[in-house]
C-alpha cells in the first residue's frame, strides 16, 4: 500500500465517529455499506416511448454482487434515487454503482464541466448529480468498488473519480494503491452491451477473480456495437471484497 | 469468416466424452435459465482425462501467444449467458498466482484467451496497421485463420487497440459474433474472442423495409405519448441479432440463443427527451415484424 493512502484507511473510522456523535442517520448503520443507483423512469414510457426491460436486470445484478461481496448493500430507484438522497448517502457508502444518462455536463456556477448523471426522481425531470457534489460529500474517504454504468464515465478526463478518492492510475503489480476499483464506459455505450459487460464482470467475481481480472475477462464478450469500451483504475489483484485491506493474496 | 478455422481436435474418446457432458448441460440450461443477479456460470464435472487434455492444449495455446504461466487449472463450466459449454484453464506463475486464462470449446478450439494484468507500454506504439498484422499474428498462433477486412480502433479497455474480423451472411452483419482481438498499445497481445452463434431459418419472405418503418413509429408513438414527437428515425437496417425480449414482450435476462434476422429501427432524440436519451433501437423479426426487443443509448 503506498504511504500517500495511509490516512484513508482511518478516515473512514473516524468519519462513523463523528457521525455517531452528531446522531447516526439510518443508512450509517449497515457495516460497509453499498448504494445502487438506478435510474429506471428515464428510459420507460412516458419518458422514454419504448420499454427498456434491461436496466431492471443491472440493478438486481449489481445488488446481488455488492451482496456477495460483503458490502450491506441496497438499491434505489423511482423517487428513492435522488439528487439529495444521493449525496446524503454517499459519505456512508464503501461502494456505489450507478446506471442512468452520463455526460460531461456544463456547470453554470462554476463555468466549467465536470462528469456526472442524472438522477431518477421518479418524474421526466432530471437534475444532474456532478461529481464535485459527491467529492464534496465524500471529502476524500476511503472507497471500494464504484462502477458509474452511464456513457463518459471513464473517458479520459473524467473528473469522477476523484469525487470517490480514487486516482486515475492503473495498479498492477508491485504498484498497489488500496482496495479500490473504480469501473465506468468510455463514448457512447448501448445498455445491451453494458448488460453483457457488467454480467460478465459481476460472474468474475463471483467466481474468485480479481477486480482486474474480472474485467479483463467482461470485455471480451460478444458486444453488438464494434466499438464497445469502458476503462477501470485502481489495484488490478484486489478481490473485490468490502472494507479496508485485509490481506491481497496476488500482490507482489 | 470462421469456417476455415484450423481446429485442433482431442482425441476421440475425449470429444466423445465431452459430448454427453455437452449435451447433458444444454438440457438442464434450457430448463435451467440464466436469472439476473445470480452467477451465469456454473461447475460441471470434468473426467481426469479430459482435464488433462485440456490443461495440455490450454498450455499449448498460450505459450503460442506467449502469455503461458508454469503451470495450469481447469474447470468445466456451463455459461448460462453465452449459452456454452466450455472448459477454462487458468495458467499461474511459479507462486501460483494467474496470469493467462483461456475457454476451450469442447472441441478444443480456442473460445477465448486473455493476458492477466496491465502491460506498461515500454517500447514504441504501434499505428492502425501494426495493430492489424499484430493481431492477425496472434489470431493465427491460436489457430485461427481470420479472413476479410478487419476492423481496428483504439480502445482504452484494451490498452491499445482492438482488431475485429466481424461475422457477415451476405451482406447483413452478425451484431456480435466474429473474431476480436485486443492488443496493448505496444502490440503485445491483451485478449481474444471468438464467437459463432446459431442462427434461425430465414424468414420466407421478409418485410417491406418501409412498412417496417411504420410499424416501429406506430409502436413508439403509442408508448411515448406527446414525447414522441422527439423520436425520430435515423436508420432502418437489418441484422442478425440476439434477441432480449420474448414475443410476449416479457424479458430475457440474457441475451437469447439463436440469432434472429431482424429489421433494426434506430430513432434519434431530440429537444427535451435528448436530456435524458440519446438513440433508441426496435428490433422486429424481419419475417412476421413481431418485437425481439431493442436496445438504447442512455
Amino acid at each position: 500500500m503506498s504511504r500517500a493512502h495511509w490516512w484513508r484507511l482511518i478516515g473512514p473510522p473516524l468519519l462513523a465517529a463523528a457521525v455517531l456523535v452528531a446522531g447516526t442517520p439510518a443508512v450509517a448503520l449497515g457495516a460497509y455499506q453499498a448504494s445502487i443507483d438506478v435510474n429506471t423512469t428515464a428510459f420507460n414510457p412516458p419518458c422514454d416511448g419504448d420499454v427498456n426491460n434491461i436496466v431492471p436486470k443491472m440493478m438486481t445484478a449489481a445488488r446481488a454482487a455488492y451482496v456477495r461481496l460483503g458490502h450491506a448493500a441496497t438499491a434505489y430507484t423511482g423517487v428513492d434515487f435522488t439528487r439529495a438522497r444521493t449525496l446524503a448517502r454517499t459519505p456512508f457508502d464503501w461502494g456505489y454503482y450507478v446506471h442512468s444518462h452520463g455526460d460531461y455536463y456544463w456547470n453554470s456556477t462554476d463555468a466549467r464541466r465536470y462528469t456526472g448523471f442524472r438522477e431518477d426522481s421518479g418524474d421526466c425531470s432530471q437534475a444532474v448529480v456532478f461529481s464535485k457534489d459527491i467529492k464534496a460529500k465524500r471529502v476524500g474517504r476511503q472507497s471500494n468498488l464504484v462502477f458509474v454504468s452511464t456513457c463518459h464515465a471513464a473517458d479520459a478526463n473524467t473528473t469522477m473519480p476523484d469525487a470517490f478518492a480514487i486516482a486515475k492510475t492503473k495498479g498492477f503489480g508491485a504498484n498497489v494503491l488500496g482496495p479500490e476499483f473504480y469501473v465506468g464506459y468510455v463514448g457512447l455505450q448501448w445498455d445491451s452491451d453494458e448488460w453483457t459487460f457488467e454480467q460478465r464482470f459481476w460472474n468474475g467475481l463471483a467466481t474468485g477473480k480479481s477486480v482486474g481480472a474480472s474485467f479483463d475477462v467482461a470485455m471480451l464478450g460478444a458486444f453488438n456495437a464494434p466499438g464497445f469500451d469502458a476503462d477501470w483504475w485502481g489495484t488490478y489483484q484486489w478481490m473485490g471484497v468490502a472494507g479496508p485491506w485485509t490481506t491481497c493474496r496476488n500482490c507482489i | 469468416m470462421i469456417s476455415t478455422i484450423l481446429r485442433r481436435r482431442l482425441t476421440l474418446g475425449g470429444l466423445a466424452v465431452a459430448a454427453l457432458v455437452a449435451i447433458g448441460a444444454s438440457t438442464s440450461q434450457a430448463a435451467d435459465p440464466f436469472v439476473a443477479g445470480g452467477r451465469s456460470t456454473r461447475h460441471v464435472d470434468l473426467p481426469t482425462r479430459g482435464a488433462d487434455a485440456a490443461k495440455a492444449r490450454g498450455h499449448a495455446v498460450l505459450t503460442a501467444l506467449g502469455v503461458a504461466g508454469a503451470r495450469e487449472t481447469v474447470e468445466r463450466l456451463n455459461d448460462r449467458f453465452d449459452h456454452r459449454t466450455y472448459d477454462e484453464v487458468t495458467s499461474l506463475d511459479s507462486r501460483g498466482r494467474p496470469v493467462a486464462i483461456t475457454r476451450l470449446d469442447l472441441d478444443g478450439s480456442v473460445g477465448m484467451a486473455v493476458a492477466l494484468g496491465w502491460h506498461r507500454v515500454g517500447g514504441a506504439a504501434v499505428d492502425g496497421p501494426g495493430a492489424v498484422a499484430r493481431a492477425n499474428a496472434s489470431a493465427r498462433a491460436a489457430g485461427l485463420s481470420p479472413h476479410g477486412r478487419p476492423d481496428v480502433r483504439a480502445s482504452a479497455g484494451a490498452g491499445g487497440w482492438v482488431v475485429s474480423w466481424p461475422r457477415f451472411v451476405g451482406d447483413v452483419p452478425v451484431r456480435g459474433d466474429g473474431l476480436r482481438i485486443l492488443l496493448f498499445a505496444d502490440g503485445t497481445f491483451h485478449g481474444l474472442t471468438r464467437t459463432e452463434r446459431p442462427l434461425a431459418a430465414v424468414p420466407a419472405r421478409i418485410l417491406d423495409r418501409d412498412a417496417v418503418r411504420v410499424l416501429a413509429e406506430r409502436a413508439v408513438a403509442s408508448r411515448a405519448g406527446s414525447r414522441a414527437g422527439d423520436l425520430g428515425v435515423a436508420t432502418v437496417e437489418l441484422a442478425w441479432l440476439a434477441p432480449n425480449a420474448r414475443p410476449d414482450g416479457t424479458t430475457l435476462d440474457a441475451p437469447d440463443e439463436t440469432l434472429r434476422l431482424a429489421w433494426v429501427v434506430r430513432f434519434e432524440a431530440t429537444g427535451s427527451l435528448a436530456d435524458a436519451l440519446r438513440t433508441v433501437e426496435v428490433w422486429l423479426d424481419a419475417g412476421d415484424g413481431h418485437s425481439l426487443g431493442g436496445d438504447v443509448i442512455e
